[in-house]
C-alpha cells in the first residue's frame, strides 16, 4: 500500500473519533462546536506521557483519551443542563478558550540533549514514541482501523442497551426523559465525559502519528467538521459519522481538481443534505427499514 | 395518600394556582375539570416537579415531594402523561414502554393491544395508537400514583371508550389516579370523585352526581361551556 | 487610575462596534429564533471585497465603504436562502449546523482571492486625535465609536418610531400573534436579515478601518464576539445587546491593559462560557 493510502486511511480512523465524539452527544441532543479542545487535550497528555515520562505508546494512548474524559466530566459540571444553542455557543466558546490557552501553556523537561515539551504557539514537538518503538506506518494504520472497528461496535452495543435508550430519550425529549425517572443531567455528564475520551483518543493516535501537535490544532473548522460527518452520514447509527468522514477525507480529498474549492463543494454539500435530510443519510428511519430488510432476509 | 396541601404557584406573578388542597387515598380515582386555563395541568406539572410552587407542599405517604427534580418524583412511583403524547418518535414501540427501564414490554404491549407494533417507529402510530401507547408507557412502571392528562383528549367517541375500558382493566386498586379531562362524561365514567378548578382555585370537590346542583360550578364552569 | 480610566474609554469605544455585532445577532435571532453563525464571516467577507476596491482605487474611501457593505449583504441573503428559507420547516439547530456549512464555505472564498492571508485595509488619515485632560481619544477610536453610536441610534429610531419597526418587534415577541395582526412573518424575517446584514457590513467598516488589517480569522472573530454581546444582554433584547457590547469591549481592555495581549482573547470567551453557565435560559431544553 503506498504511503499516501496509509496517511489518507490514518487521517480517516483519526477524525472518525473526533466524529464519533461529537455523534454521541448529537446522540443526546447537544449540538458541539468544541470537540476540537478534547482532541488537543488528548494529544498533548498522550504526547507528556510518552515523549516527557518514557510511558509505552499504548499507555500513553490511554493517558490522553482518560485526560480528555476528565477534561469532559469537569465541562459537564457547567454544561450538563445547558441545551440547544447555548450548550453550542458554550462549547464553541470552550473549544477557543482551550486553543488560546495552550498559546500560553510552556512545559518543557528536558529529555536526553533536548528540552521537549508543549512550547506554546510553537506547539508540542518531538512526540516519537510511534518510531523509536518500531511500528510501522501500516501497523499503525491497521492498529487505528481496529480501534474505530471496536469503538464503532461499542457505541452500536450501548445504543441499543438500556443506558443507550436513556441517552436517545434525553436527545428526544427531556421533560418526558424525567417523567419516566431518567437521570437527565447524569446521562448528559457521562456522555460528555465519554465524548471527550473518545476524542481524546483521537488526539493521542494523531499526535503520536505526526510526531507534533499545536494549538492550531484546536481550529473550530476541526469541530465543525466532526459535527457535519454526522449529519451527512447520519444520525441513526454510529456508522453514519464514519461513512461522512470516509466521504469527505477518502473522495473529496483524492479530487485533486476540486483542490481549492474542496470547502466550498464540502460546504454545499452539507447544506444541500441538511435541505434533503435533515438528520443525514443514514437516519433513524433509514436504519428502522434498513434492519427491517436484514431480518426479514434472515427468515 | 398523595397530598397536596395549600399549593400555589405563579407565573410572572398571575397566579395560577392559588393554595389548593387535595387529598387523594390509595385505589382512589379523582377527576379534575375546569375551563381552560384553570390551572389543571399547572396541579400535574406541581405534583410531577416540573413546576415548583410558590407555597404549599406535596406529599406522597408522608414523604414529601415538593422540591424533587421530576426524575425524582417519577422514581418516588409517580407516572404521568401529557396533554399531547410526548412520545420517543424515533424509537421503536417496544422501546417506547421500556423507556430505559429495566422491564419487559411485552404484556404491556398486549394489555393496550399494540404487540403487533412493537418493532415500529412511534412516528408511525395514528393519534389513538399513541394515546394508548403513552398510557402503557405510565403504567410499565407500575407507578403508585398516576397523573393523566386529558387522557382522551382529540379522540373519536369509539377511542374514548377504549381507553376508558382500558383504565379499569389496568389499574389496580392500589394505584392513586388523578385524571384531569376537559369532558365531564369522561370524568363522571370512572372517577368517584370530581374537582373543579376555577381560575386557580378550587371551587368544588366532591362526587360527580352533586357536581350538577352546585351553583358555582354552574356559574364558573358549565354557564362559561353554555354561553359558548 | 489614568490607566483604569483610558482602558474604560478604550473599551467603551471598542465595545460600541461589539454593540453593532450583537445587534446584528439579536435582529436575526429575535425574529426568527434561529442562529446565524455565518454572521461573523459574511463580514468577512465584505471587509475583503472592500479591502480589494481600496488597493484598486486608492483613496476613493466612499468606494470601499459601498463594497463592504453591499458584499455583506449579499452574502447575508445568500445565508437567508440556504440556511434560513430552505429549512424553515426543520429544527432551528439544522439551521444553526446549515449556517456552519455556508461559513466554511466563504472562508474558502476568501482564501481563494488571497495570496496574503493578511489584507490592508484603507482608514481616513485626516481625523485628528483628541486628547481630554489626561486621557486620548485616538481617531480610529473615536470613528469607531462615533459611527457605531449613529447607526445604533438609527437603528433605534428604525425599530421604535415606524410601522416597519413595530412589525419587526411585534415579530419577535410573538410571530404566531404577529401573524394573527396581519404581520407578514416571512417577509419581516427576511427584512431584518437585510437589516442585520447592513448594521454586520458597516460594523466592519468600523471595525476594519481602525486595525487597517483583516485576516480571515476575522469570522470566527466577529462571530464570537456579536454572539457573546448579544447573549450577555439576554439574548433577544436590543438594548440588551448594545449593553452587553459595551461590557465586552470594557473587560477586553481592562484585561488588555492589566494582563497582556494573550489574556484578553481568554477573558472575552471565558466571559461568554460564564455567561451560558450563569444564565437561568440556558437550562432549556435542547431544540434538535
Amino acid at each position: 500500500m503506498s504511503d499516501y493510502a496509509v496517511s489518507l486511511l490514518v487521517r480517516i480512523g483519526v477524525e472518525a473519533f473526533v466524529a464519533l465524539s461529537a455523534y454521541l452527544l448529537l446522540v443526546i441532543g447537544r449540538v458541539s462546536f468544541g470537540q476540537q479542545a478534547f482532541f488537543v487535550i488528548g494529544g498533548y497528555a498522550a504526547g507528556i506521557a510518552t515523549a516527557l515520562y518514557g510511558a509505552p505508546l499504548a499507555v500513553g494512548i490511554m493517558v490522553g483519551a482518560v485526560a480528555a474524559g476528565v477534561a469532559g466530566a469537569l465541562l459537564s459540571a457547567v454544561m450538563a443542563p445547558v441545551g440547544g444553542i447555548y450548550f453550542a455557543a458554550g462549547s464553541l466558546a470552550f473549544g477557543e478558550l482551550v486553543r488560546v490557552a495552550l498559546l500560553s501553556f510552556h512545559y518543557q523537561v528536558p529529555v536526553g540533549a533536548d528540552l521537549t515539551g508543549p512550547a506554546g504557539a510553537d506547539g508540542f514537538r518531538g512526540v516519537r514514541a510511534l518510531f523509536t518503538g518500531g511500528v510501522s506506518a501500516t501497523a499503525f494504520m491497521l492498529a487505528v482501523a481496529g480501534l474505530v472497528a471496536l469503538t464503532f461496535l461499542a457505541i452500536a452495543l450501548l445504543l441499543r442497551s438500556r443506558w443507550g435508550e436513556a441517552m436517545r430519550m434525553v436527545g428526544e425529549d427531556e421533560t418526558a426523559s424525567a417523567s419516566l425517572g431518567v437521570r437527565v443531567r447524569r446521562v448528559a455528564a457521562l456522555t460528555m465525559a465519554g465524548a471527550g475520551a473518545l476524542a481524546g483518543l483521537g488526539g493521542g493516535l494523531f499526535v503520536h502519528y505526526a510526531t507534533y501537535m499545536e494549538p492550531g490544532h484546536s481550529d473550530v473548522m476541526l469541530g465543525v467538521h466532526s459535527l457535519a460527518y454526522a449529519f451527512i452520514g447520519g444520525l441513526g447509527t454510529p456508522l453514519g459519522p464514519i461513512i461522512g468522514v470516509a466521504l469527505d477525507i477518502g473522495l473529496l480529498e483524492s479530487f485533486r481538481f476540486l483542490a481549492g474549492y474542496r470547502m466550498i463543494v464540502f460546504g454545499g454539500l452539507v447544506m444541500g443534505l441538511l435541505v434533503v435530510r435533515p438528520r443525514g443519510l443514514l437516519d433513524e428511519v433509514a436504519v428502522h427499514r434498513l434492519s427491517r430488510l436484514v431480518a426479514w432476509g434472515r427468515r | 395518600m398523595l397530598s397536596v396541601e395549600g399549593v400555589s404557584v405563579r407565573f410572572a406573578g398571575i397566579s395560577a394556582l392559588s393554595s389548593v388542597s387535595l387529598a387523594v387515598a390509595a385505589g382512589e380515582r379523582l377527576g379534575v375539570v375546569g375551563p381552560n386555563g384553570a390551572g389543571k395541568t399547572t396541579l400535574l406539572n406541581v405534583v410531577a416537579g416540573l413546576v415548583r410552587p410558590a407555597a404549599g407542599a406535596i406529599r406522597l405517604d408522608g414523604r414529601p415531594l415538593t422540591g424533587l427534580a421530576p426524575d425524582a418524583v417519577a422514581r418516588a412511583g409517580v407516572a404521568r402523561t401529557f396533554q399531547s403524547p410526548r412520545l420517543f418518535s424515533r424509537m421503536t414501540v417496544e422501546e417506547n414502554v421500556r423507556a430505559g427501564r429495566s422491564l419487559d414490554a411485552e404484556p404491556w404491549l398486549r394489555l393496550v393491544g399494540l404487540l403487533p407494533r412493537r418493532g415500529d417507529l412511534a412516528a408511525a402510530l395514528p393519534p389513538g395508537e399513541a394515546r394508548r401507547l403513552e398510557l402503557a408507557r405510565a403504567l410499565a412502571g407500575a407507578p403508585h400514583v398516576l397523573l393523566l392528562d386529558e387522557p382522551c383528549g382529540g379522540l373519536s367517541a369509539a377511542e374514548t371508550e377504549d381507553i376508558a375500558a382500558l383504565l379499569e382493566r389496568a389499574v389496580t386498586p392500589a394505584t392513586i389516579l388523578v385524571v384531569v379531562e376537559h369532558k365531564l362524561r369522561v370524568i363522571s365514567r370512572f372517577c368517584q370523585r370530581v374537582a373543579v378548578l376555577h381560575l386557580g382555585e378550587k371551587i368544588f370537590d366532591g362526587p360527580p352526581t352533586a357536581l350538577r346542583a352546585d351553583r358555582r360550578v354552574l356559574d364558573a364552569y358549565l354557564g362559561k361551556a353554555r354561553a359558548s | 487610575m489614568v490607566d483604569f480610566l483610558q482602558a474604560l474609554v478604550d473599551g467603551v469605544m471598542l465595545g460600541a462596534t461589539y454593540s453593532l455585532l450583537g445587534l446584528g445577532f439579536t435582529l436575526i435571532f429575535g425574529v426568527l429564533r434561529r442562529l446565524n453563525l455565518a454572521f461573523g464571516p459574511t463580514i468577512l467577507v465584505g471587509i475583503y471585497a472592500g479591502s480589494h476596491v481600496g488597493l484598486a482605487w486608492p483613496g476613493a474611501l466612499w468606494a470601499v465603504v459601498a463594497a463592504t457593505v453591499v458584499a455583506a449583504i449579499l452574502c447575508g441573503i445568500y445565508v437567508e436562502r440556504c440556511s434560513f428559507r430552505a429549512l424553515a420547516r426543520q429544527a432551528p439547530v439544522v439551521s444553526m449546523i446549515s449556517t456552519f456549512a455556508v461559513w466554511m464555505q466563504l472562508q474558502e472564498l476568501v482564501s481563494l482571492f488571497e495570496a496574503s492571508r493578511t489584507m490592508p485595509y484603507p482608514s481616513p488619515a485626516w481625523l485628528p486625535a483628541l486628547t481630554v485632560g489626561p486621557i486620548l481619544l485616538r481617531s480610529d477610536a473615536l470613528l469607531m465609536w462615533s459611527g457605531a453610536t449613529a447607526i445604533m441610534l438609527a437603528l433605534f429610531v428604525l425599530l421604535y418610531r415606524t410601522r416597519f419597526g413595530t412589525a419587526v418587534r411585534a415579530v419577535a415577541d410573538s410571530s404566531e400573534a404577529a401573524a394573527l395582526m396581519g404581520v407578514n412573518v416571512s417577509i419581516i424575517g427576511a427584512a431584518a436579515f437585510l437589516l442585520a446584514s447592513t448594521v454586520g457590513g458597516l460594523a466592519g467598516v468600523l471595525i476594519a478601518q481602525s486595525q487597517q488589517q483583516v485576516t480571515p480569522y476575522f469570522g470566527l472573530w466577529a462571530t464570537v464576539k456579536g454572539l457573546t454581546a448579544m447573549l450577555l444582554g439576554g439574548a433577544g433584547s436590543l438594548p440588551g445587546a448594545v449593553a452587553g457590547g459595551v461590557i465586552l469591549g470594557v473587560v477586553e481592555t481592562q484585561t488588555l491593559w492589566h494582563f497582556g495581549g494573550q489574556w484578553r482573547d481568554l477573558a472575552s470567551f471565558a466571559l461568554l462560557f460564564l455567561v451560558i453557565a450563569l444564565s437561568p435560559r440556558a437550562r432549556s431544553e435542547p431544540t434538535l
